[in-house]
């Protein structure tokens, strides 16, 4: 199992789960991200995800890493799917471990922001009235995004 | 040469997913470019050489791959 992976497949969260379990955690969080059909008054009719593919795994590894670095010892695994999905689908899960639920918890919710400043995926709404690119959810400024670091 | 890869709303826009142009280029003058061929919130964008994130001011060599990276939206 990937620690990292951005593809087509299905997603299989307890599969996630397994990976970042050992001995010494006491505690798993699994955010898993889905297809969500209304949003106010639009309808979602399906979501389209793209990705600069090599390049978002890495990104993936490297929210780990932020995350090892303020959560010692929590272990991060990030599945994220691209294609066409259907309401209800997976789109995204993260499991985040630690030895206890505080760190756990904290450092899940870090990744999925991260997700949205850092990795390069994109969204396609499928609404029953059109299609549009989303983007900008964090309202950014251009260039590098903050905070990534190259070792 | 340099091969640039399009993805999201810049591919569409540009009807396609990969262009070359001729080495070296600063990313100001990549995004320029793009602007002037009609791609939307060129200004917004973001450019990553090798797969790595870099701003306006560095210079793209010979043999670099560079990605046009619209803002991101996973998730």
């Amino acid at each position: 199992m990937k620690w990292y992976q951005v593809n087509e497949h299905p997603l299989e969260p307890m599969a996630l789960y397994e990976t970042v379990r050992h001995r010494n955690v006491g505690a798993v969080v699994l955010f898993i991200g889905t297809v969500r059909e209304m949003t106010g008054s639009k309808q979602t009719e399906l979501l389209e995800y793209e990705s600069y593919v090599p390049m978002a795994e890495k990104m993936l590894e490297q929210i780990a890493k932020e995350v090892a670095e303020r959560w010692p010892g929590a272990l991060t695994a990030i599945h994220h799917r691209i294609g066409r999905l259907d309401i209800m689908e997976e789109a995204v899960v993260i499991a985040t471990s630690s030895s206890h639920r505080a760190d756990a918890y904290e450092a899940n919710r870090y990744a999925i922001e991260r997700i949205k400043e850092i990795v390069p995926i994109w969204k396609r709404e499928h609404w029953t009235d059109g299609t549009k690119w989303m983007g900008d959810q964090k309202e950014q400024h251009p260039g590098r995004p903050e905070g990534v670091t190259y070792t | 040469m340099i091969e640039v890869l399009c993805f999201a709303h810049v591919a569409e826009e540009l009807a396609v997913r990969s262009y070359t142009v001729s080495a070296p280029q600063t990313i100001a003058a990549l995004r320029a470019d793009l602007a002037e061929r009609g791609v939307s919130g060129a200004e917004r964008l973001m450019f990553a050489v090798n797969e790595r994130y870099e701003t306006d001011e560095y210079t793209v060599a010979d043999g670099d791959t560079v990605a046009v990276i619209p803002m991101v939206s996973g998730g």
